[in-house]
């Protein structure tokens, strides 16, 4: 699943391990959402576009297909 | 909707507390039988999980090293620890049936040992199934 995660992450200046650290994950696991090699459960989806201030429609991109 | 959070008052997980209290215990039972060298390697496992686990709890850890200590920090550590297991629980099954075969031509009065294990293997898969079924 593609997302906006690392674009919205960069523009805050935050680390991968600092973005992590504010929601209680990983460094890996932010690090497997932004390459979209893990799709986050829906609690942690809507947890990481609150902290961005969106929608979770703004940050994952589901494809129609 | 909430979100699980990590126990992190204990300094090691409850799994591997358990694990490493009873392989102490089992120690202590072989020492006091007389078997010092099997006493003092299972003592030295246990205290190979404690420091594996406590290592795996640094927040630089790689996530490979905190699954393997049983020692998960998110949702993405137990998805990949479900993963791994349920390749364990695949090879236990498929084992157990060449364990049966090969028991059955080389020792056909042990024939009920695999036959049991096989029973509680799919009796614990059931039991897994159900409890997979009913969290949704």
């Amino acid at each position: 699943m593609d997302s906006e995660v690392r674009e919205l992450r960069q523009a805050r200046g935050l680390s991968q391990a600092a973005l992590g650290t504010a929601l209680g994950v990983s460094r890996q696991t932010i690090n497997a959402i932004e390459t979209g090699k893990y799709d986050p459960s829906l609690t942690l989806a809507i947890r990481l576009s609150r902290h961005f201030g969106r929608t979770v429609e703004e940050v994952f991109h589901v494809s129609e297909e | 909707m909430s979100v699980k959070s990590e126990r992190r008052a204990l300094p090691v997980s409850p799994v591997n507390i358990v694990l490493s209290l009873s392989l102490v215990a089992a120690g202590v039972a072989q020492a006091i039988a007389g078997n010092l060298v099997l006493a003092v390697a299972l003592v030295f496992v246990a205290v190979f999980a404690v420091v594996a686990a406590r290592y795996a709890r640094r927040p630089e850890s790689l996530d490979i090293a905190r699954v393997n200590a049983i020692e998960y920090r998110d949702e993405r550590d137990r998805a990949i620890a479900r993963s791994g297991f349920s390749v364990v629980g695949v090879a236990a099954l498929l084992l157990t049936v060449v364990e049966i075969l090969a028991v059955s031509f080389v020792a056909p009065e042990y024939g009920w040992l695999p036959a049991v294990q096989i029973f509680v293997l799919s009796v614990v898969w059931g039991v897994g199934n159900k409890m997979a079924a009913d969290r949704g």
